[in-house]
């Protein structure tokens, strides 16, 4: 449905995206993770028509944006980072317009509009002014217009930013509905976000894909090492340098949160929870738990995207 | 052009939602209104003292002395202090609002978008020209004025508000700020209005021979004016306020262009 060949997009001589190259398929949500400035909103503003690339190739339902912007738009649904909304006028008043100027057929427009506000829940304040509504309501709405025109791919652009648990709840739900009928690309730098909404990750940093898969594959592919956390209860615990000792242990970290609490990384294959047991009994270490750590997303980010363990939480 | 027409009508609908129409329309009813009875309270008094003698009654005619001093005299001064006003907001409102990057990525030409502004502005100044007939509507009860005349300075006046709302949308298209867009405007507008005063001073004559000074005379935005006032209605005046306007729509609409290819 949408494919992407070698990309770049330059503002003078700062490389915005340097070559990005996806695919994705029909019904399938693509989630875009990156850090800020990473070139998620440029590549979204490519796809969209809304500024051209420096090179490369896009193709969104078998149509170039380029070459045929016009179609494109009538098929994409683009909700930016901050949702385009005339706050003067009423919810119906603006979808009925953004209707309009997406070429829906005139005898098509009320039907389309009160499916939209159906769907983004947006009945009650249909009639009123959008200024005059909370930030999770005109985060609604700017779906709702994203909607409007029954478009085949939908382009969300930090579509939970800004809104309170509740809200971000409603917001993912209502993406999740979209699951199969529309191909959606999101992004966020929420990592949660991706990890329920969407089918395949693309982690982009400074202007490129750094990785791009299903999340299990992600998190399955950087695991590297084996790890465990350890628990003993006060007494005679012992040090992080006792536990180094063990066989294939590479390092031992002491866990801030608890006293005696330490987090041991080791080989793949060492069975490092099985040895910190039987050497706990040996020596007689008060050993009350011993939990495995999954290598999370948000490593994996963090792993690739190059920055420092603690400084994005 | 159905999209033209849609975004003309959502802009129209923004004014008359906003106070701003309201407040024009009502400063421009109000001055033009109490001039407008000034003038023909005095028109009414000649004719008390005047009446009476034929060689003065054939000197009075309502036209030259109510109708023109008032849409010769007050309205372009209004039109160049109100109609920056209705245009400053075009285009950079759309970019403050973040609608910019809603209406660029919809499938409408960026023509389309500056048509449409253009449209919904031109109408609002057709509702304040229009809320004016009722003085000439007073006029026709109480005399007999020249509708031919009447009709030219109404052509003559509607092309300079046409003309002047163009190069105010123009000039809104190249700033995010509706402050500098206004005063770009006005400023444009006076140095227009201007030239034909240029033109006219000798020591510019002089220095710059006549032909550039007749060149400078016929860019000023109010010389042309001037004949439709007096009834006449001159094709190359008709031409320049259309030039004006095509040109002015030109160019914003390559900026607007522009703003897809940065």
């Amino acid at each position: 449905m949408i494919e992407v060949q070698d990309l770049t997009k330059r503002f003078g001589p700062r490389i915005a995206i340097d070559g990005i190259t996806f695919r994705v398929e029909k019904g399938e949500i693509l989630g875009f993770l990156g850090p800020n400035g990473a070139g998620k909103t440029t590549t979204m503003r490519i796809l969209t028509g809304f500024m051209p690339p420096t090179s490369g190739r896009a193709v969104v339902a078998g149509l170039d944006v380029v070459a045929e912007p016009r179609e494109v738009k009538r098929r994409i649904g683009y909700l930016p980072e901050h949702p385009p909304l005339y706050k003067e006028m009423t919810v119906r008043a603006y979808l009925v317009f953004v209707a309009r100027i997406k070429g829906v057929p005139g005898s098509r427009v009320r039907e389309s509009v009160e499916s939209a506000v159906e769907r983004c829940g947006l009945a009650e304040v249909a009639g009123r002014l959008i200024q005059n509504l909370s930030k999770g309501y005109q985060q609604r709405v700017g779906i709702a217009q994203a909607i409007v025109h029954s478009p085949e791919v939908m382009i969300l652009d930090e579509p939970t930013v800004g809104l309170d648990p509740r809200q971000i709840l409603k917001i993912r739900n209502l993406i999740r509905s979209f699951h199969g009928e529309k191909t959606v690309i999101l992004s966020t730098h929420i990592i949660p976000e991706v990890e329920k909404l969407c089918d395949r990750i693309a982690i982009i940093s400074e202007g490129r894909i750094v990785a791009l898969d299903t999340q299990a594959n992600l998190s399955h592919r950087l695991q590297d090492s084996e790890r465990i956390s350890v628990q003993f209860s006060d007494g005679s615990a012992p040090t992080p340098a006792n536990l180094e000792l063990l066989e294939g242990v590479q390092s031992v970290i002491k866990d801030d949160g608890a006293p005696n609490r330490f987090l041991v990384e080791a080989k793949v294959g060492s069975q490092i929870a099985r040895r910190v047991f039987e050497r706990a009994v040996a020596e007689r270490w008060p050993l009350i738990e011993v939990s495995p750590v999954k290598s999370s997303l948000e490593e994996v980010f963090l792993k690739l995207t190059g920055e420092e363990r603690g400084v994005v939480a | 052009m159905r999209s033209v027409f849609w975004i003309a009508r959502r802009e129209l609908a923004t004014y008359f939602v906003s106070p701003l129409a309201y407040l024009i329309l009502a400063v421009f009813t109000l001055v033009i209104g109490l001039s407008f009875s000034l003038n023909l309270i005095a028109f009414a008094n000649e004719c008390l003292v005047y009446g009476n003698n034929p060689y003065y009654l054939q000197q009075l005619n309502v036209n030259e002395q109510v109708i023109r001093p008032l849409f010769g005299g007050f309205v372009p001064v209004f039109f160049l202090i109100l109609f920056p006003a209705i245009t400053m907001r075009l285009l950079p409102e759309e970019k403050r609002q973040g609608t910019s990057e809603l209406i660029l990525t919809c499938p409408v030409s960026s023509l389309q978008i500056v048509l449409g502004k253009y449209l919904g502005a031109l109408v609002v100044s057709a509702v304040m020209l229009g809320s004016s007939l009722t003085f000439v509507y007073v006029l026709t009860s109480v005399s007999k004025p020249e509708m031919a005349t009447v009709a030219s300075l109404y052509l003559g006046v509607f092309l300079l508000g046409a003309a002047f709302l163009a190069i105010g949308l123009c000039l809104s298209a190249f700033t995010e700020n509706q402050v500098l867009a206004y005063v770009l405007s006005v400023g444009a507008l006076l140095v227009l209005w201007f030239l034909s005063g240029v033109s006219k001073s000798t020591a510019l004559t002089d220095k710059v021979g006549e032909r550039a000074a007749a060149f400078l005379e016929n860019l000023s935005i109010i010389e042309h004016f001037a004949d439709f006032s007096k009834g006449v209605v001159d094709s190359q005046h008709v031409v320049y306020y259309l030039s004006i306007i095509a040109f002015s729509l030109f160019v914003a609409q390559r900026v607007v262009d522009s703003h897809r290819w940065r």
